[in-house]
């Protein structure tokens, strides 16, 4: 017994001084084998390595419910990082900005061709018109299109000055042998809003329309889609209608042979 | 039951317990457990048992939960900062949480466990059948009695005669002064003396 253990028993009563005496001399004797008993599980613990499994490990066998949802919602993270599952995600849900449903935010009303001229009435003869520009689906970058989160999609500079383009690129030859047609064009707007690799979708039937499609395509000018207010590349469909001088404006539905620009 | 008689048999033990650590290297034909946790278990189990054994009821549980203390130290040995607390406080920290588990396990269940059973084991040392069993009448009424003591009474009266530490080293363990733990020995030993008093008049 050290003697700090008895430091300050000199002031103690009697009857405490024995007590404490009495106390000591309880003997607590362990059983013979417990030692060794114990130092061999303790052995057999440190053998088998289970101790080094602490901590979180230790409790995922317990937790496992909890693991698998943080599975899943880190597989959901990370797959909405993708932009095709992104997209298909949005389709599934109907997320309005994942279709082209809505055109008419891209370009002003009078860039497009109406109903009007489809049944060939109040249209200017001898030009050559766009439809509205419309996310293209499932081609080179469309999947950014299909984003939830997209903010703008691309539209027109100036469509006046774009309507002016198409005309321009309108062979003369053509327009003077009541030769027209609409040429369905896909093109990348990049995030500077420049038109590339322009490519011929839905044909005129005409060579030389479609390639005059593809020439007026590279001259348009575009302001680029944004998403959180960042300018992105697009693929943008669209048509290009070419309208002959030699067309008489005339009232009800076209014939089927008649030339008449059609939107897609 | 005179004090020498008490005293000699306990007096002779080797506390290895107050042992300081590494004091003995581990043998190097044991290389079965890591080193340092080899001579913690070595110089702390006796200790770390009588503890346990002055607390619960039976000696069965005691070696359950003596054996469950050092499994968790070996289990969290990587854990261990020996900047922060010696490994006798660290171990003696572990004990008193597995005592406090298992008496609210006890609690939880609806057993008491404060128990008249509960004996510890008598020393064999006295001189006669007679002298012997009177001894042990004595004993189980003091250990019956502070069986009625509060929680911390309990613990610090293990830490001193079951663990056999001194004021310094109960200190580290309870984080607090060696003179508080005068006091509250005092003061426990001044409330287990009216329970011995209370409890010889129940007897009768």
């Amino acid at each position: 017994m050290k003697d700090e253990h008895r430091t300050g028993i000199g002031s103690w009563p009697d009857d405490l001084v024995r007590l404490d005496c009495e106390l000591r001399g309880i003997v607590v004797d362990e059983r013979d084998a417990f030692g060794d008993e114990l130092r061999a599980r303790l052995i057999d613990e440190h053998r088998r390595g289970r101790w080094r499994r602490t901590g979180f490990w230790r409790a995922v066998p317990r937790r496992r419910h909890l693991v698998a949802a943080a599975a899943v919602i880190a597989l959901l993270t990370v797959s909405l990082s993708v932009p095709p599952v992104r997209a298909s995600w949005a389709r599934l849900l109907g997320f309005p900005a994942a279709g082209p449903a809505e055109p008419a935010r891209i370009a002003p009303e009078r860039t497009t061709p109406s109903s009007s001229a489809m049944d060939g009435t109040g249209q200017r003869e001898g030009t050559a018109s766009l439809t509205i520009p419309r996310p293209s689906q499932g081609v080179g970058e469309s999947p950014d299109i299909a984003q939830p989160l997209a903010a703008t999609l691309p539209s027109l500079v100036d469509p006046d000055e774009a309507q002016r383009t198409v005309a321009e690129q309108y062979p003369r030859l053509l327009q003077r042998a009541g030769i027209g047609g609409t040429v369905g064009v896909l093109v990348r707007v990049g995030p500077d809003g420049s038109p590339g690799s322009p490519r011929v979708v839905a044909s005129s039937g005409v060579g030389q329309l479609d390639t005059a499609a593809l020439r007026a395509t590279r001259g348009l000018r575009f302001a680029p889609a944004t998403r959180g207010g960042r300018p992105v590349a697009i693929w943008v469909e669209f048509s290009i209608i070419f309208r002959p001088e030699t067309e008489e404006p005339r009232p009800g539905p076209p014939p089927q042979e008649t030339p008449v620009p059609r939107s897609n | 039951m005179g004090t020498d008689s008490v005293d000699a048999p306990h007096m002779a033990r080797p506390f290895a317990a107050i042992a300081p650590l590494r004091r003995s290297p581990a043998r190097s034909s044991d290389p079965d457990l890591p080193p340092d946790f080899e001579a913690w278990f070595r110089d702390h189990r006796e200790a770390v048992y009588r503890f346990v054994r002055f607390r619960v009821a039976t000696r069965e549980i005691a070696e359950d939960i003596t054996s469950e203390v050092f499994l968790k130290a070996l289990r969290s040995l990587r854990s261990y900062d020996s900047r922060l607390s010696a490994p006798r406080t660290w171990l003696f920290r572990i004990a008193r949480n597995a005592v406090t588990d298992h008496l609210r396990a006890l609690r939880r269940h609806g057993s008491r466990q404060v128990s008249i059973e509960r004996v510890p084991d008598p020393a064999s040392q006295a001189p006669s059948q007679e002298d012997r069993m009177l001894e042990d009448e004595r004993k189980r009424l003091l250990m019956a009695s502070m069986a009625t003591l509060r929680q911390a009474d309990q613990e610090i009266l293990s830490l001193r005669y079951g663990a056999d530490l001194g004021n310094r080293e109960i200190a580290e363990s309870l984080g607090i002064t060696a003179n508080a733990v005068a006091v509250r020995i005092h003061r426990a030993l001044e409330r287990l003396r009216t329970a011995v008093a209370k409890q010889s008049n129940e007897d009768g």
